[in-house]
């Protein structure tokens, strides 16, 4: 891990070393990225998260965009030891090409994006076409993505599951008034293909004296329909400042059904610029999650999944900008901390979980 | 059955945005000299996407819902 960790260190600091080298006073929308995610959990997991991205104007009205994040994972989760593991390394990769095309109130979007850890490879195009309406007061979009995924199994050669993920999304935006914006989203997935994780065993309760434990594979429905609604709404407060409040429903073919909401207040004094934020989450389980399952009334799908149980999970944090006085000010420096809490109502294996995202970074106009 | 009733969920939205959308521009317009507000980072939605790439494939891996709220990227983070 601590090599991966050093090689993908050295990465970011040559590509920053690049932009910096590149950079003038700020002209276009041209802009380089760097920032980390630090996620930790008293779960024994973490995960760095380094990111790099540039975007470049290219012809007229075309935006070209290419990023690189990386998943460098240490995990001696529940999930992981449960199945006699004592401990897990994974590096994920994935890197993403994009274009735009802007013509008058019309912009075009495509994008490709390639993801590779050693046991999950995943291809990704997506297309997207945004209208601005009535003096760009109102704002369509429609988006499609489909990604291919070829599913692995560490020490296991001949095992390869396929999961095909189409995606349907549209989104209007409202201006409302001088100061007061809405928007209203609907994202539709339907997955089609292995959806269980092949490390991943449910114990089935045995009623005899001996007490045999009897462990199955998880077997998942291979089809599942998604529907996700948010609406959301952001007014201008005060000389520089902005609440948005958004909720999301969401439901699926499982019977999963979740809630979703989120506040976020941005307050600007100069060159500095934070925001608080708060996040509430609620689901249901799926219909075929049990917290125990037994020999007597077995079932045709089985799941240890707690991403499938019933709980509830908040996050709560802080983000600080900070526009530096170099460069005629096109550099932006970032931290941000944001603490988390999860509570399991009905998983049998872990009741809580706390942890915190941590994140800094910088980012540049040239 | 339920792939008819996800069609028809389907067609209901298609036909709220447009309805929607067509009947609320028509009513509210605020003039391009009047969007000093609108024009600030801070009444974006989405004012750092790349933030928002690695927030959402951390919360996707950890919960059971997803979509509303962009591209979360690719790959698994099943950990």
């Amino acid at each position: 891990m601590r090599l991966q960790l050093t090689r993908t260190i050295f990465s970011v600091g040559a590509a920053l070393a690049v932009a910096f080298a590149c950079a003038r006073p700020a002209r276009a929308d041209d802009s380089f990225v760097a920032k980390t995610q630090v996620y930790v959990d008293n779960d024994h997991t973490t995960v760095v998260s380094p990111l790099v991205a540039i975007t470049k104007d290219a012809w007229r009205g075309a935006t070209l965009g290419a990023s690189y994040v990386a998943d460098v994972v240490s995990s001696a989760s529940i999930d992981v030891i449960s199945n006699a593991t004592r401990h897990m390394d994974d590096l994920r990769s994935e890197v993403t090409g994009s274009v735009s095309q802007k013509w008058r109130a019309t912009t075009l979007s495509g994008a490709y994006i390639f993801s590779t850890e050693h046991d999950y490879t995943s291809h990704n195009v997506a297309f997207g076409v945004a209208q601005d309406l009535f003096q760009r007061n109102t704002t369509l979009a429609f988006g499609y993505s489909l990604s291919l995924n070829d599913v692995g199994r560490t020490g296991d050669r001949a095992f390869h599951r396929s999961l095909d993920v189409h995606n349907l999304d549209a989104s209007w935006t409202q201006v409302l008034r001088r100061s007061t914006v809405a928007q209203l989203s609907y994202t539709f997935q339907y997955d089609s293909g292995y959806q269980a994780s092949p490390y991943r065993f449910v114990r089935i309760e045995t009623m005899d004296l001996q007490q045999t434990e009897l462990k199955v594979p998880e077997t998942d429905p291979l089809e599942r329909f998604r529907h996700a609604i948010v609406a959301g709404l952001n007014q201008h407060v005060g000389q520089g400042s902005s609440v948005q409040a958004d909720y999301r429903i969401y439901f699926d073919s499982w019977g999963l059904i979740a809630h979703t909401l989120q506040l976020r207040y941005f307050v600007t004094f100069g060159d500095f610029t934070v925001r608080l934020r708060e996040r509430f989450y609620y689901q249901s389980g799926a219909n075929f999650f049990r917290s125990h399952y037994t020999l007597d009334n077995l079932q045709p799908f089985v799941t240890a999944d707690r991403e499938l149980s019933t709980f509830w999970s908040n996050v709560a944090g802080i983000k600080l900008s900070w526009r530096l006085p170099v460069l005629d000010r096109a550099l932006t420096a970032e931290v941000k901390a944001d603490v988390f809490y999860f509570y399991y109502i009905d998983f049998a294996l872990l009741s809580s979980r706390v942890g915190a995202d941590l994140e800094g970074g910088l980012s540049l106009a040239f | 059955m339920q792939k008819k009733r996800t069609n028809v969920r389907a067609f209901f939205v298609a036909l709220l945005f447009a309805v929607g959308g067509a009947g609320a521009g028509g009513c509210v317009r605020v003039k391009p000299y009047e969007r000093e507000l609108l024009a600030k980072p801070i009444m974006t939605f989405q004012p750092d996407p790349y933030e928002d790439v690695l927030d959402l494939h951390m919360l996707e891996a950890r919960e059971g819902a997803a979509g509303g709220y962009g591209s979360a990227g690719g790959g698994c983070g099943c950990n």
